[in-house]
């Protein structure tokens, strides 16, 4: 009888609510992997942030006399408080770096092809947003770290052209207080770029209800194929749910435990002469631009070229789905913008470790360009092997062999090995010279650039000419 | 035959299916009321700040009387919790008085919440007659624990894992006198941040959980 | 004693659900002032049981591959379990 009512109560909830019918499109078995869901990952941790904010605001008081001992006190002497203060602190580490994940796996896969550019747009916005939410929420503990880090960032709005830097400057700052810097920085981490967000995610979500999720990009290119187990679809109710449960479940208990184990103690209390001693570096995740700053050619005026550069890396983000307008959407054959992702990716990680070991130190023009030049050189290299080895048809079957094959390069003869190692060892022991010079700071160009080009010609051109000689030989 | 064989094992499926769900939901019910148990906690929320919490203002000592070789203790800011006052002789970290010297720390250790003794310079503790202090600074008996008193109570060498926390003294040039008016993150050992212990088995979270020193019980 | 794919699912069900109620009905029965870490790590050892419950519920088998997922989850539970003991006595 009990189990009777029990299933006429569900019944009945499920009518109201409207599970019964899904209004949502099926879902695809291909799209239910963590790949795919990297964007709604970072929605839950935006839920996340969303929760423990609030339980926050209850303690945390926006003036500039209270915000910090607020915030200490939440951490020291409400119940829990350091656990919520913790989970809201890495929990936006974690949107960001999924927003960036999100991207990166899109751009890869080239979801931004038709019909889905609009999306791509209103994502780099987001991604955008998110950011501002994070310098925001940065400021609000009033510690000297964050202050002086905010005044920075504020400080970089004023080399905008003057019309547009004013604006934004008076929208922040305020008059220039350090009060209305506080109350407005606190005024768009709560509601305005909230709001902003939220409503983002709903048009992004009409839209992929619209479109649904893209298919592999081999699928797209090449047709699906027939009766595939993946192109299998789910209701929304109940298998979507299922996981999000699920992953959102495992991302919740892993955050949950870096804060119990890592949890957070605050720096010092901002005051103007702490903040003289102190050597100002924003989070990790503007680390990257932080960096390029202190390149020396971005110094003084030149800071205009930096800012721009960084700019027009944003506008052509953005404006990607109109400039890559093939048809094709596997990365195997986009191996420009395959090519340029991994750039940078590769430069972003470099650029942020290296603004973490340097805080503060101006970085000389010759070191600055060689490490991201070197670093492009190195990236640009790998992939263009990786995809010479695609073509050769060696994927999937990587053994020394045919990884030299595709090198061009015999070393099926030990005695011509033997020959190649040496040089190789040797170009290694120089190459390692010139890039530890790099990052000491102190090298002489003209060597170093007259050695590295010596070795790498000398060391192909043998190649070659042993290639020619080994082929005469054996027609395999 | 076969058919209602068919027709048992799917009733079966059927029926392990659902209590599957059964199970599911039981699994989900148990995570909520788990994430619900926080809320148990609203007996013990403290009230938003602003509202009665404040450090106590005591005056401790004039700066005429005080001598270097005489380290001054008293319980700051609760009754139990003792601090050290000591006059270095030459300017210091945060140091007050007319010659920046003047600095005071809790005297609880960090590390695991002994009551440490302060060294003059060329003095020895207790427990280490081979250790000779070149500047001010505690010594803990307990484990070996030092923290510098010339420079804001950092730990010199030792098991403690953050400075001891500075109380933060006030000098009133027209008559000398100092008072202590707060202390300096972290706070003291047993009222701070989880994963420290209370000795006497009840935690207190903030000052009114125990009794604020006041100039009477300065001194016990 | 040999299970087949159903009872397989099953018993792996109900056990995970056991222990998902047998860490609720401790958290609820702890000292939340001075367990606060221990609340901490073990809510994210019953949120990873959860997240197996729910994988159990909606993969049709789990045998094979499955397993091994089901295998790294007790693994990651049983870890937080354990920091959670940790952080309990230290």
């Amino acid at each position: 009888m009990s189990e009777n009512l029990g299933r006429r109560f569900v019944n009945w909830v499920k009518k109201v609510v409207g599970l019964q019918t899904n209004v949502l499109r099926p879902v695809p078995e291909y799209s239910m992997n963590p790949f795919y869901w990297l964007g709604a990952l970072a929605a839950i941790a935006f839920g996340l942030q969303a929760f423990t904010g609030l339980l926050m605001l209850i303690y945390y008081v926006p003036t500039t006399d209270q915000a910090y001992s607020s915030t200490q006190f939440i951490i020291q002497n409400v119940p829990l408080g350091w656990l919520i203060e913790t989970v809201h602190l890495y929990g936006a580490y974690a949107m960001i770096l999924l927003a960036f994940l999100h991207m990166f796996r899109g751009y890869f896969v080239s979801v931004q092809k038709h019909p889905r550019e609009l999306m791509w747009v209103i994502g780099m916005l987001m991604g955008l947003l998110v950011l501002g939410m994070g310098l925001t929420g940065y400021l609000l503990p009033w510690t000297v770290v964050s202050k002086s880090a905010s005044d920075v960032s504020i400080g970089m709005l004023s080399f905008l052209p003057a019309q547009i830097g004013n604006v934004l400057i008076f929208l922040i700052a305020g008059a220039g207080s350090s009060a209305a810097e506080l109350t407005r920085f606190f005024d768009l981490h709560i509601i305005v770029l909230p709001a902003g967000l939220l409503s983002l995610l709903g048009l992004k979500m009409y839209m992929f209800e619209s479109h649904g999720p893209s298919k592999p990009p081999k699928w797209e290119d090449s047709g699906t194929p027939q009766g595939s187990e993946r192109s299998k679809e789910y209701p929304w109710w109940p298998n979507v749910y299922l996981y999000f449960a699920m992953v959102g479940g495992v991302f919740i208990a892993f955050l949950l435990v870096a804060s119990v184990l890592f949890p957070i103690s605050l720096p010092p209390e901002f005051s103007p002469a702490a903040a003289s001693n102190f050597v100002p570096q924003p989070d990790w995740y503007f680390l990257w631009m932080y960096q390029m700053l202190k390149f020396a050619p971005f110094e003084g005026s030149g800071i205009y070229y930096a800012l721009g550069a960084v700019t027009v890396l944003a506008i052509m983000l953005v404006i990607l789905p109109f400039v890559d307008r093939g048809r094709t959407r596997s990365p195997w054959s986009r191996p420009l913008y395959v090519t340029i992702g991994l750039v940078m990716i590769a430069e972003l990680i470099a650029l942020t470790v290296w603004g973490y070991l340097t805080p503060g130190a101006l970085i000389p023009t010759v070191q600055a360009a060689g490490v991201t030049g070197g670093l492009f050189l190195v990236v640009v290299a790998v992939t263009a092997f990786a995809f010479r080895l695609r073509r050769k048809g060696f994927a999937g079957r990587f053994t020394v062999n045919t990884v030299v094959r595709a090198l061009g390069l015999p070393f099926r003869h030990a005695g011509i090995t033997g020959m190649f190692l040496i040089p190789l060892i040797v170009g290694s022991v120089a190459m390692e010279n010139m890039v530890g010079a790099l990052s000491s700071g102190q090298v002489d160009l003209t060597s170093a650039a007259v050695s590295s080009a010596v070795l790498f010609v000398c060391f192909y051109g043998m190649a070659r000419v042993m290639r020619h000689l080994t082929l005469n030989r054996d027609k395999t | 035959m076969a058919g209602a064989q068919e027709e048992n094992k799917e009733t079966l499926q059927e029926g392990r299916r659902s209590f599957l769900k059964l199970v599911l939901t039981l699994g989900a019910g148990a995570t909520a009321a788990s994430f619900i148990s926080m809320f148990r906690l609203l007996t013990y929320i403290p009230p938003p700040q602003g509202g009665t919490l404040a450090w106590p203002v005591v005056k401790v000592a004039n700066a005429s009387t005080l001598d270097p070789s005489a380290p001054l203790r008293f319980n700051y800011p609760l009754v139990d919790t003792p601090s050290i006052l000591i006059k270095v002789g030459y300017p210091a970290e945060n140091g007050v008085g007319p010659d920046s010297d003047i600095v005071a720390f809790s005297g609880i250790c960090q590390h695991l919440g002994c009551f440490y003794s302060p060294l003059l310079a060329g003095g020895s503790p207790k427990c280490n007659s081979n250790f000779r202090a070149a500047a001010p600074q505690g010594y803990c008996c307990c484990h070996g624990g030092q923290y510098d008193f010339v420079h804001g109570g950092a730990v010199i060498s030792g098991p403690p894992p953050r400075p001891v926390p500075r109380v933060i003294l006030s000098y009133d040039d027209s008559t000398g006198d100092i008072y202590a008016t707060g202390m300096s993150a972290p706070t003291i050992f047993g009222h701070g941040p989880p994963g420290t212990s209370d000795p006497n088995g009840v935690l207190k979270y903030d000052l009114q959980g125990g009794d604020l020193v006041t100039e009477a019980t300065l001194f016990s | 004693m040999k299970l087949d794919e159903g009872s397989l699912r099953f018993t792996v069900a109900t056990l995970l659900a056991t222990s998902a109620a047998a860490i609720a009905v401790y958290l609820w029965n702890i000292d939340l002032v001075n367990g606060q870490r221990v609340f901490g790590a073990m809510l994210g050892s019953e949120l990873v049981i959860f997240s197996m419950l729910v994988y159990v519920y909606s993969k049709p088998s789990i045998s094979g591959k499955q397993s091994t997922w089901l295998l790294l989850g007790c693994f990651v539970a049983a870890v937080f379990l354990l920091i959670s003991i940790q952080v309990g006595v230290s």
